[in-house]
């Protein structure tokens, strides 16, 4: 039981803590509840689907359909996040100013509020369904449905707990500039995000290392420790990256961060005119 | 090149503690391939590590077969996962940056490396506690 709480749990905190750092982000946003909530329902059952299509995932491209799989997903969540922060730049400052739920979905355009339910369940997707196939595997091995379901509830549990400081943690110590810094949280984690769907294609030998060890920092940091994962996830790190990753990493960052910073924020008077082009910053 | 060597190792040292430590040291005074007589019969210990087309590990019983593997440093390795369980393992390394499920009864293909000399940690991840491996890099 505490076997399957442990597993539950590392594949939680991946999702719980990038989505700590949105709900941070994305404080004051009408609707946020009910956006994360469909996000999140999404991702169960999307996680559902991927799991029932195990098979076909793993056979598809000569046996590398995991990897392609698992990649697209990483990068069709750096796309979204990107998006996410790019968005939330523009209208931040105007959605502050409308608190009341009704103003600021007028001011944002709902349709745009979509993609935090695009952001959440890309997110919850590959660890959602690692965790199906995980308590599947348990259930074949004899394990009690009574165990899977209480280690299951365990690590859920430790998971969200673990989400939740980082949001609460993020609320208490930043607040004047929790935006901003929330902000960059997020441009270096779809950085991180790029260098891993990178890793997956790697391993399928689909494109090139590169450089095979750029530099290994596995002495100071293991990452395997719960440290080294929790910095994998929001950081990206890795202790022994390849020159793909890190070409990867650094093009997103530098690409999101430049667009983030160049990208003007929309003036809140002019409610109606949301695509006048603004001056950079 | 000595630099990434020390570093390596003082890696694998803080990842496998002191047991590992010992396994280590005793593999570097006399790299004895002892308990591996069955598995070198077919080929899958190697003493000197040329490298081969392909490297395959068995998964039976929640176990990794062998437990150690001996490859080239410098050179990009297939692995050939090898699931006779009838449940699904994820072949997990944080050492190498590697992971891929692999469905009960089947076989799957991991490319790793070129890898830095040295001890590198693998695991099964839906069974820690019996699935573990390294592969070492010469």
């Amino acid at each position: 039981m505490y076997g399957i709480a442990t597993v539950v749990f590392r594949e939680i905190i991946e999702i719980a803590l990038v989505l700590g750092i949105v709900l941070a982000a994305t404080r004051g946003l009408p609707k946020r509840g009910l956006l994360v909530s469909l996000g999140l329902g999404l991702g169960v059952l999307g996680s559902f689907i991927v799991f029932l299509f195990t098979d076909t995932i793993a056979d598809a491209v000569d046996g590398m359909g995991q990897e392609v799989f698992n990649a697209c997903i990483m990068f069709t969540a750096v796309g979204f996040l990107s998006w996410t922060v790019i968005w939330m730049k523009r209208h931040g400052r105007e959605l502050a100013q409308h608190l009341n739920a009704v103003g600021a979905d007028v001011v944002a355009g709902r349709k745009s509020l979509y993609v935090i339910v695009a952001v959440v369940a890309v997110a919850s997707l590959r660890e959602g369904a690692e965790i199906v196939l995980f308590t599947y595997s348990q259930s074949l091995i004899g394990v009690s449905v009574y165990d899977i379901m209480l280690g299951g509830l365990i690590g859920l549990a430790g998971g969200v707990a673990v989400g939740f400081m980082l949001y609460f943690g993020l609320l208490k110590t930043v607040k004047r500039h929790l935006f901003t810094v929330t902000s960059w949280m997020l441009i270096v984690l779809t950085a991180g995000m790029a260098a891993q769907g990178a890793n997956f294609l790697i391993q399928a030998d689909i494109i090139p290392a590169l450089y095979p060890q750029m530099w290994d920092t596995s002495a100071f940091l293991d990452g395997g420790s719960f440290i080294g994962e929790t910095m994998s996830v929001l950081f990206g790190y890795t202790p022994r990256p390849t020159g793909m990753e890190l070409l990867f990493y650094v093009s997103v960052l530098v690409a999101v961060g430049a667009a983030y910073k160049l990208i003007g924020t929309v003036k809140p008077p002019k409610r109606e005119e949301q695509s006048a082009p603004v001056a950079a910053e | 090149m000595k630099k990434f060597l020390m570093m390596t190792a003082v890696g694998a040292l803080t990842f496998t503690g002191f047991q590992a430590h010992a396994d280590q040291v005793a593999n570097r005074v006399a790299p004895v391939p002892a308990p591996a007589e069955a598995e070198s019969k077919a080929g899958l210990v190697e003493i000197a590590p040329v490298k081969k087309e392909f490297y395959e590990i068995i998964i039976k019983d929640h176990k990794f077969s062998p437990e150690e593997i001996t490859v080239p440093a410098g050179e990009k390795i297939k692995l050939i996962i090898d699931n006779q369980d009838s449940t699904p393992e994820e072949f997990e390394s944080h050492d190498m940056n590697r992971e891929k499920i692999i469905r009960g009864n089947k076989k799957a293909t991991i490319y790793v490396g070129p890898l830095e000399p040295g001890k590198y940690h693998f695991f099964g991840e839906f069974n820690m506690d019996t699935a573990n491996g390294y592969i070492i890099a010469k």
